[in-house]
Formats: C-alpha cells, sequence, structure tokens
C-alpha cells in the first residue's frame, strides 16, 4: 500500500467510522486543532447522504419523523457507505438497508422501495410506448391474436400499505394518514415527463399480469369473461385503450402489430 | 516542458445551471448569459426530463461539464464504467471543455462524495500527472482541473497548494480551472496570501474561473455555495484578470440558489471588474 492510499484509507475511516488515527497526519493551528477540521468533513459526509435521502424519501420521513429519519441515514452511511461514483443512485443502498438490516418497521421499508421506484421512474430510459393509431389501424380480425408487451419501464410493485395516499399527502403538503393495511398492486410510470402513480383494481392487476405472460388478446377476454360474460370483450377493450393512453403499452418492432 | 496554451475557446462570462433557473433561462432568448456550466454527474442518468432539458440549453449555449466524481487523486483504478458515460454525454453534448476537481472522491470503492484533499507531495504529483494521462486518452480531450477548498493541511506536505497545481499541471499538460472562492477559504483555512497563489501559476494554463460564496464556519470558512460572491473574492477575480488577461469566468451557486436576476447582477459585475482590467491592460 502507498503512503497515499494509506492516508486516503484513514480518511475514510475517519468520515465512515469516526475512526480518529487521521488527526496526527493532520496540521492544527491555534484556532482550528486537527479535530475541529476534520468535523468539518466528517459533518459534511453525513449531512451530505442525508439530505440527498430526505429528498428521495419525503414520504418515509414524514412518517418516520425527523429523529428517526436523522438516525437511519447517519446508520446507513455508516454500514452500507456508497458504492456508486453518483450520489443519484444512493437511494438503492438505502432501500436496500432498511429491509434487510435496519431495524425498522416492514411498513418503513415498503415505503422506501416504492419511493425508489418513483426516482428510478423520473429518468428512466426513454423508451417508446405503442401509439393509439397503430392499434385503430389494425382489423378487427387480428384482435384475438394481438400480443403486446407492457412498457419496460411499467413498475408493478406489489403493495400491503396505504403507500401511495402516504406519499401523496406528503407531496400535496398535507399531514400523511397513518399506514394501514392495504394489499394490492401500485402502478409506477412516466407520462409526458411527469412520474405517476395509482393503486390497481383487482381486474386490472389481473389482466396486466396475463398480458406480462404474453398471453393474446384473445385470451385476456377469455379471462374477464367468466366476471363479466359478454361484456368482458368490451371491457378489455377499453382497459386496453386506457392502457395505451397511459403508456403503458410497448411500442412492437417493425410490423410485428400484425400479428 | 510542454508548451502550456489555453487550448479551450473563451466563453465569456456565464452560470451554473441549476434547475431551480431552468424555465427562466429558457423563457427569454436575450438574457445575458454567454454558457453554460453542468454539473456532470446531473446528468449521467438513463433518459427523462434532466436529458431533455440539456438538449434545450445545449441549442442555445455553449456547455462546459463539470464533474464531482472522477477522483483523479485516488488510488483505487479510474472507473472505466465512469469514464465511458463521461466521454459518451461529451459525444451527445459536444461540450466546451470537460472539468473535475484536483482531490480524491472515493477509497476501496467506497465513495464519499466529498471533494477531498490531497498531500502536496512529489509522490502525489506523479500519481495524479499519470491519472490524468489516462483520462485525457479516455475522453479524447485535454482535461480541466479545479483546485478545491480545504480544511485541513497534512503534515506530509512538501510544497504549497499552487506549486502543486502547477507541477500536476505541467506534468500532465492539463489546464486548470481557477477558483477563487477556493483559494480565498484555503487561504483563511491555512494561513497563506491568495496573492502568493495567484502569482504561483502558469498563467496560460488557467482555462477557466470559479466565482462563489462562502460561509464562516467559527475558526474556519467553509465553501458552501450559498451566498453571494464575498468582497475580499471579487478583488481576488481583479487581481486574477489583471494578471491573466480575460479568462472565461462563471458563478457558482449550489444552496440557497436566489432568483435568475440576482446572479446576472453578480455576473454583471463580474464582466465590469474583466472589462476594466481589459482597460488597463490594453493602456499598459
Amino acid at each position: 500500500m502507498t503512503t497515499l492510499h494509506a492516508l486516503q484509507r484513514q480518511f475514510a475511516a475517519c468520515l465512515v467510522d469516526g475512526d480518529t488515527a487521521l488527526s496526527a497526519a493532520v496540521r492544527a493551528t491555534p484556532d482550528a486543532d486537527a479535530t475541529l477540521r476534520l468535523d468539518v468533513y466528517a459533518h459534511a459526509y453525513r449531512q451530505r447522504l442525508h439530505e440527498v435521502l430526505a429528498e428521495e424519501f419525503p414520504a418515509l420521513a414524514a412518517t418516520a419523523g425527523a429523529d428517526t429519519f436523522a438516525a437511519w441515514t447517519a446508520r446507513c452511511a455508516r454500514e452500507r457507505p456508497s458504492r456508486d461514483p453518483n450520489l443519484r443512485w444512493y437511494g438503492a443502498a438505502f432501500a436496500d438497508w432498511l429491509r434487510e438490516a435496519a431495524a425498522a418497521p416492514p411498513v418503513a421499508a415498503a415505503l422506501a422501495g416504492f419511493e425508489w421506484a418513483l426516482s428510478i421512474a423520473f429518468d428512466a430510459k426513454d423508451l417508446p410506448a405503442l401509439e393509439a393509431e397503430r392499434l385503430a389501424a389494425l382489423p378487427a380480425a387480428h384482435w384475438p391474436a394481438l400480443r403486446l408487451s407492457l412498457h419496460p419501464q411499467l413498475v408493478l410493485l406489489p403493495a400491503a400499505w396505504n403507500l401511495e395516499a402516504i406519499r401523496r399527502a406528503v407531496d400535496a403538503g398535507q399531514e400523511p394518514p397513518p399506514p394501514t393495511a392495504a394489499p394490492g398492486t401500485l402502478a409506477i410510470w412516466r407520462r409526458q415527463r411527469q412520474v405517476r402513480y395509482r393503486r390497481l383494481d383487482a381486474e386490472e392487476a389481473a389482466a396486466l399480469d396475463a398480458l406480462r405472460q404474453g398471453l393474446p388478446f384473445g385470451a385476456l377476454c377469455e379471462a374477464l369473461a367468466g366476471r363479466y360474460g359478454a361484456a368482458a370483450a368490451p371491457r378489455a377493450a377499453q382497459a386496453l385503450r386506457d392502457w395505451i393512453e397511459a403508456g403503458w403499452i410497448a411500442a412492437p418492432d417493425g410490423d410485428a402489430l400484425g400479428g | 516542458m510542454n508548451t502550456p496554451t489555453r487550448c479551450h475557446p473563451h466563453l465569456g462570462h456565464g452560470l451554473g445551471l441549476r434547475v431551480d433557473h431552468y424555465e427562466a433561462i429558457l423563457a427569454d432568448p436575450a438574457v445575458p448569459i454567454d454558457w453554460l456550466e453542468i454539473v456532470t454527474e446531473n446528468y449521467l442518468v438513463p433518459g427523462g426530463r434532466p436529458l431533455d432539458y440539456l438538449q434545450r440549453f445545449r441549442a442555445r449555449y455553449p456547455l462546459v461539464m463539470h464533474g464531482v466524481s472522477l477522483s483523479i487523486g485516488g488510488t483505487d483504478p479510474l472507473d472505466r464504467r465512469y469514464l465511458r458515460d463521461l466521454r459518451a454525454l461529451a459525444d451527445r453534448i459536444e461540450p466546451a471543455w470537460i472539468s473535475d476537481h484536483l482531490c480524491w472522491t472515493s477509497v476501496d470503492g467506497v465513495q464519499l462524495h466529498d471533494l477531498l484533499p490531497l498531500p502536496y507531495t512529489e509522490e502525489a504529483v506523479a500519481h495524479v500527472a499519470a491519472r490524468i494521462g489516462q483520462v485525457q486518452d479516455a475522453i479524447g480531450r485535454r482535461l480541466v482541473l479545479e483546485n478545491v477548498s480545504s480544511y485541513v493541511a497534512y503534515h506530509a506536505s512538501q510544497m504549497p497548494e499552487w506549486t502543486f497545481l502547477s507541477a500536476v499541471a505541467e506534468a500532465a499538460d492539463c489546464l486548470i480551472l481557477l477558483d477563487l472562492n477556493n483559494v480565498h477559504v484555503s487561504a483563511a483555512n491555512h494561513g497563506f496570501d491568495p496573492l502568493d497563489y495567484l502569482a504561483g501559476l502558469p498563467a496560460a494554463r488557467i482555462q477557466q474561473i470559479h466565482l462563489a460564496g462562502h460561509s464562516a464556519g467559527g475558526a474556519l470558512l467553509i465553501d458552501t455555495h450559498d451566498a453571494a460572491v464575498a468582497d475580499p473574492v471579487w478583488r481576488l477575480y481583479a487581481e486574477a484578470v489583471r494578471r491573466y488577461g480575460a479568462v472565461t469566468t462563471m458563478i457558482e451557486r449550489d444552496d440557497a440558489i436566489p432568483p435568475l436576476a440576482e446572479l446576472l447582477a453578480e455576473l454583471s459585475i463580474a464582466r465590469g471588474i474583466a472589462a476594466a482590467a481589459g482597460s488597463v491592460r490594453a493602456a499598459a
């Protein structure tokens, strides 16, 4: 190990673990001893990580309370330091840490997972969605065999609590509701540059799941027939139009739509 | 010795691009900004709104990419994925140049997300210069490196900071982004004369100047970028342009971001100082 590497390792230990060995390598002045000087960096390290996490997880911070949230971010900074050069991605480490290591309630980890999914959606890769005109041009006889794929950026997140209601209230500057059990699926997507999210009803979640499994549109209608009878086909068609409008269906390659 | 040249174009007076000012800048085609500096990492993302806006700004302004996580002074191997991403973004927006900081930011794979000071040693000069060569090869451009603010100095240091910066720039044949607020902050924190700093740098390698604000944290000045440029920093700017001539200049604000008009007023002060120094140089 070079002298430089040894010094940098000591510096990291000072910031992450509060190790004091580096003090001996640092010049003191009458006004500012080594501890005071190193504290500037140690404080900035914790503060920077805390601020980026507070920005990424506003609903979690509001629900947990400022003190608890700050205690989590400080522990995470020690136990799960950042490994990516871009601070933008530290939220992933925090969400993982809350789920795997922290003495946090499961709802906190779930809320972190939901908020991180919102964050990822914000600047996810731009991929084309199916445009309604392409589907409208398809002859009716081709519909039953139509195979569509969900847009790769659409996230269908199983949720056991009212996560979306908590976040919506916090975004609106209101007191969030208490976490309550609400099993279901949340859809998270981006449309016209805005990140959006909503809870799916059970029927819609099942239909989207069928689509994800690669079932053709005809099979989707059959799956709904038990519940809606003759209304299944128009109901499925309406759902499909809504999903296309939301950008949830991927644009197929070439003329793949022709089925 | 290499022949030092300011090889990139002179861009005039610009601002650091911040989300708070996106709409105000785009709404006014006559806004008096000559160029924009982006924080590179904010746009090293897969897609979405940040890259959309970036294209719109690029259509109107010269851009400079200013990174914070190259860790040129680090001892881990250079991050090849980061360098590839850097080059891909540069290919996309064709920046006037790419800058980062003369510091280190990570060790043993742990990212500390701060601009941490190097010891000013011969070992560090050789180490950093070799890595700059690798980076310049990887990005296909000459790198511009900024002096950082610091709160610690090491017993191990063998030379003043400005000698270290100059030695690195000469050895690697790279250019300098001179942050005058950082010079002022570090001078106060370590007790050196900022004019010695300016006098000790190779003038022809100074590609760009940063101006920013700081705050007083007890016995130390802290480089917070949350305030207007302070008077001593304006005086350093006057001295710098007198000494180096016209240098591309920008104002950097990262916190407590004011309305655009306040930064434009500061930019106007900078233009005035540069113009006055230009007149004096022309008359001399």
